[in-house]
């Protein structure tokens, strides 16, 4: 398991080093703007009150954008989780399908290694992943953070990374399932996509849509605090998306216990191809 | 099941789908042989060794590898086993040292650093290089060592010298035949039938998911078709050769030269041409790619 571990650490090595570098440096700066908008704050809020609902919304809300909590919020998380959603869940999806597509994992599979071993060695890598590039994040605002007026701390920033960290985990768990349910790890990622990208919009669009709150229970947004967590965690959001994705990493290791390994080339079931088939309903109709 | 034997199979059973892989494959493999496996692409080469491997698992059926059963003991299965996939695929940017080491790490460390080293020399293959920068054959060299290394007791090799040149084809046939006089079984699949003919100890065909025949391959081809050139000191009339069992007329030149193919003994024929003023008969046997074919006709 070690050995898996250790590789999937090593092949997401470019990975976290590029994603959490550029995100921690982008984070360190933009906390040192909030001096500069608590100078304009009554002008910033003026100006906020002119936009429209809908572009506030899309940025989390903007409220108390002058509160370090909402400043963070707006600034960093409202756009961070789902830009770091399609990290996870490409991580998350190519974690085993993606070789096994390749045809490495024909050849993994076929050493002295449990699959539950091998999933476990691929899994603990990539929650590691997520959790350094998170980490590399909190280190970047950690860094600054005394030099601004923002009066948080490294431990009360811990709360929305780990809100962050909890969703990402959500997502790639997610998408490593799809990947081994649906015939491709193409089509996985896809799936977990629509579900990325719906649950952020529906989540905005909540927001100024009361009608839609309950549909929103099912956005896994409406459980993602961000820089709000700052100010209070709520413990059982948190649990709740950790615990989906614990159960979603469950239902994958016993997928892939019972899995045919695929080999290089081939593909696993189809969908229909509606186009396909029509086209050679209307050749042969055309042939008659 | 027999303890002797390296791999067994009864009835083995395989669909993917409403595709029949497997249809009650029955396959012994004695402890210390080559065995090839012989049959053309989608026969169920592949899918035989990966049920054996657990990488797939039969709809019914039962194996035995080296008297465990995959299914309830995958991981010391694989201890004792090295296999080489058909279609290999490697880590592209790894160096070929990084990536046999990596699987030596998930062996937990059975192979002899040593004995890598030794490999790619005989190989002839420079391990420093990035595994992308490889050709075909060098990367297919990377899969033979891996399959090596660690001195496995079962060898189950999917086309084990495809992409190699004559020079590293020979050498791996010499490795394989280096491993049996070590006590090892080998058993791997093929469609070049003059690397069976030259290596294996035992042929088994495989044609739609069923063993068809098993033997050695010099018995393979003798009890099978003959090809007899029959010259004569006047011309005769072929038909009536043809009228013995088990002969079938090639070609007839002017009535002087007849050739024939014969499938079984070569008695009748013998009584046939008695009647005949025969002045040189000639024989050939043919190659193990014919009396393939003759399975597949």
């Amino acid at each position: 398991m070690l050995a898996i571990f250790r590789h999937t650490m090593s092949r997401s090595r470019t990975g976290i080093l590029a994603w959490g570098l550029i995100l921690a440096i982008y984070a360190g700066a933009m906390v040192t703007f909030y001096d500069n908008l608590l100078g304009m704050s009554d002008m910033f809020t003026e100006l906020i009150s002119h936009y429209p609902k809908e572009l506030v919304a899309f940025v989390g809300g903007a409220e108390g954008i002058t509160e370090p909590e909402g400043y963070l919020d707006t600034y960093l998380f409202s756009y961070m989780a789902p830009v770091l959603g399609i990290y996870a869940l490409l991580a998350g999806s190519g974690l085993l399908v993606g070789d096994e597509e390749r045809g490495l994992l024909d050849l993994f599979i076929s050493h002295p290694i449990s699959r539950t071993r091998l999933f476990l060695g691929r899994w603990i890598g990539f929650c590691l992943s997520i959790l350094l590039i998170v980490a590399l994040m909190w280190l970047g605002i950690t860094i600054t953070v005394g030099s601004t007026q923002l009066g948080l701390g490294p431990i009360d920033l811990l709360g929305p990374f780990l809100s962050l960290f909890a969703l990402l985990l959500f997502f790639g768990a997610l998408a490593l399932l799809l990947s081994l349910a649906l015939p491709s790890r193409n089509l996985g990622a896809a799936v977990t996509g629509l579900v990325l990208g719906g649950g952020f919009m529906l989540n905005v669009i909540a927001a100024i849509n009361p009608d839609l709150e309950s549909i929103n229970q099912f956005s896994p947004f409406a459980y993602f605090q961000g820089g709000k967590a700052a100010a209070g965690m709520e413990w059982g959001w948190l649990a709740g998306l950790i615990g989906a994705a614990l159960l979603f990493s469950l239902i994958a290791w016993i997928l892939f216990q019972r899995r045919d390994i695929r080999v290089v080339g081939e593909h696993g079931w189809g969908l229909p191809n509606l186009l396909k088939r029509w086209n050679a309903n209307r050749r042969k109709a055309e042939a008659t | 099941m027999n303890a002797k034997l390296a791999i067994e199979t009864r009835s083995l059973v395989k669909n993917y789908g409403a595709v029949q892989a497997l249809r009650g494959l029955d396959l012994q493999v004695r402890e210390g042989e080559i065995y090839g496996f012989l049959g053309p692409n989608g026969a169920g080469k592949t899918t035989t060794i990966r049920c054996l491997l657990d990488s797939i698992r039969p709809n019914a059926g039962e194996i035995r590898v080296l008297g465990i059963d995959p299914q309830s003991d995958p991981v010391a299965v694989r201890a004792r086993v090295g296999y080489l996939p058909g279609e290999l695929a490697l880590e592209g940017n790894m160096k070929a040292i990084d990536m046999l080491q990596l699987l030596n790490r998930i062996r937990g460390g059975q192979a002899e650093r040593t004995l890598i080293h030794e490999l790619a020399e005989r190989l002839d293959l420079d391990l420093n290089v990035k595994i992308k920068n490889l050709s075909k054959g060098n990367k297919q060299k990377i899969g033979v060592i891996q399959a090596f290394m660690h001195r496995p007791e079962l060898l189950l090799l999917d086309e084990p010298t495809s992409g190699l040149d004559p020079m590293m084809q020979r050498e791996v046939h010499q490795f394989l035949r280096d491993m049996r006089d070590a006590g090892a079984t080998i058993f791997f699949s093929s469609h070049v039938l003059s690397e069976v003919e030259v290596i294996a100890d035992r042929v088994g065909i495989i044609r739609t998911g069923e063993l068809v025949e098993v033997a050695e391959p010099s018995t393979l081809v003798q009890r099978s078709l003959l090809r007899v050139e029959v010259r004569f000191q006047q011309p005769v009339e072929a038909k009536r050769l043809e009228q013995v069992e088990g002969v079938r007329t090639l070609v007839q030149d002017d009535g002087t030269v007849i050739r024939l193919e014969v499938e079984g003994e070569m008695d009748a024929l013998v009584k046939a041409l008695a009647e005949f003023p025969v002045s040189r008969i000639e024989t050939e046997l043919p190659s193990l790619e014919e009396v393939f074919l003759i399975y597949y006709r």
